[in-house]
């Protein structure tokens, strides 16, 4: 099983997944936000779920600017 | 220059480019369609709020720098697995929560936020004279990649934004050690380059711990300098070792500079309400007539007051914006004249594709 390091990994390469994961959300429960994950592949740590859960509209957000 | 094939097999389709949304691509820090409309507005019709939108133009990478760009935001991934086992899986969810606010995209394409410039420097410069070995081109953008990290980290641990704790001072540490590691395979038993790095680390630390005081815009951009020689250090050793003789690497330097500063007085421009309501003496602070002054200490004795903002905010249409336009134009203009002086039209190209939306406001 892949781990949420690999996801992000992952999605450096080929933003397709996330792309899916954007229209994904949000999760009304955290057992969905894991299935989505582990459908496809990656075993989230329990304290991954919390914290993925907790903001999932912003790990899915992408449309606000960022500069470093 | 050639790319290592675990690079090249899997990440690129028969065109050269990932499959990759066109809104992250290549180094912008807003979708490319809004990219491509940046517009400065005119002083008179500025508003506080857009000023947060405020971004140089779009630069598009060369077909041969993509899988560089894959390549550093893979750095990420690299820091964290360095962590000891105990703190690897938390590290990488620590560093998008508070360094790419929770983005999952962000933290993938965690070097796309930065203008290209940063780093294209080294593979321009690894190309343009003698041959450079692919591994010290990488080893010098690995050392790039996280100099761009500490700087953003130190930032942030230093301003109190995210907690000091134990995850982030070994994240801390291996971060450098991946900065030290890479710029040692670079300067190997050089002894010029070792002094290279001895000096600009020092000169780093010595304006980043109790910087001196910064009572004007001269003095703000030393210390600002100072505080980003760490991101010298590769582009430096990269071009003595193409061939660049040390007048020449002192101009590369004083390009590599302008385009800091021009960096630095977009972002201030950018925070310049925020910075006002907290009484930080930026960049545009220093731009504005020394009799306004007052306006900006004034909307930090109460930032939600709408009078005190109105006052900033014509204060910053009369004199600061157009100032700090004319500044940051000049800065990245200077970077383009010095390229194209050393025979680097690819950077030149780059730089005036950041000037390109502040051709209509400069006066």
């Amino acid at each position: 099983m892949k781990t949420y390091r690999d996801f992000i990994s992952d999605i450096v390469d080929d933003t397709s997944l996330y792309e899916e994961l954007c229209q994904a959300v949000p999760f009304s429960e955290q057992a969905q936000l894991n299935d989505w994950f582990a459908t496809r592949g990656y075993q989230l740590n329990s304290t991954d779920v919390e914290v993925l859960f907790a903001n999932q509209e912003e790990v899915a957000g992408s449309d606000e600017q960022v500069n470093y | 220059m050639t790319i290592p094939t675990a690079l090249t097999q899997k990440n690129l389709d028969l065109t050269g480019e990932r499959r990759r949304p066109e809104s992250w691509e290549s180094g912008s820090t807003v979708p490319r369609a809004a990219a491509d409309r940046v517009q400065w507005p005119a002083p008179e019709r500025l508003t506080l709020s857009a000023l947060g939108s405020l971004a140089f133009g779009k630069v598009r990478l060369a077909a041969e720098h993509r899988p560089l760009r894959d390549w550093l935001n893979r750095r990420v991934l690299v820091f964290c697995d360095r962590m000891p086992a105990a703190l690897r899986d938390s590290a990488l969810l620590a560093v998008q929560a508070h360094l790419a606010r929770y983005r999952a995209g962000h933290v993938a394409a965690f070097y796309d936020k930065y203008y290209p410039p940063a780093w294209t420097v080294i593979p321009f410069l690894a190309s343009s004279r003698d041959e450079v070995a692919p591994g010290q081109v990488h080893d010098a953008l690995g050392a790039q990649a996280a100099a761009m990290f500490l700087h953003l980290l130190d930032d942030h641990l230093t301003d109190g934004d995210i907690p000091v704790d134990n995850l982030f001072l070994q994240l801390r540490t291996e971060v450098w050690g991946e900065f030290q590691d890479g710029l040692a395979r670079l300067a190997g038993s050089d002894q010029e380059a070792n002094q290279t790095v001895e000096s600009l680390v020092n000169l780093y630390f010595s304006h980043i711990h109790r910087p001196p005081e910064r009572p004007d815009l001269a003095a703000y951009e030393t210390v600002f300098l100072g505080q980003s020689a760490t991101s010298l250090i590769a582009p430096l050793l990269i071009a003595a070792q193409a061939g660049y003789d040390t007048e020449q690497r002192q101009l590369i330097r004083s390009m590599y500079e302008e385009f800091c500063l021009a960096w630095r007085i977009l972002d201030d421009l950018r925070d310049a309400a925020v910075d006002a309501a907290a009484d930080q003496a930026t960049a545009v602070f220093h731009l504005l007539p020394i009799e306004s002054r007052w306006v900006w200490h004034d909307v930090a004795m109460n930032p939600s007051d709408g009078d005190r903002r109105n006052a900033l905010l014509d204060v910053l249409r009369c004199a600061a914006y157009p100032a700090a336009v004319q500044a940051i134009h000049t800065h990245v203009t200077t970077a383009a004249r010095v390229a194209d002086e050393l025979n680097l039209p690819g950077l030149r190209g780059q730089y005036h594709a950041l000037a390109h939306p502040l051709k209509e406001v400069t006066p």
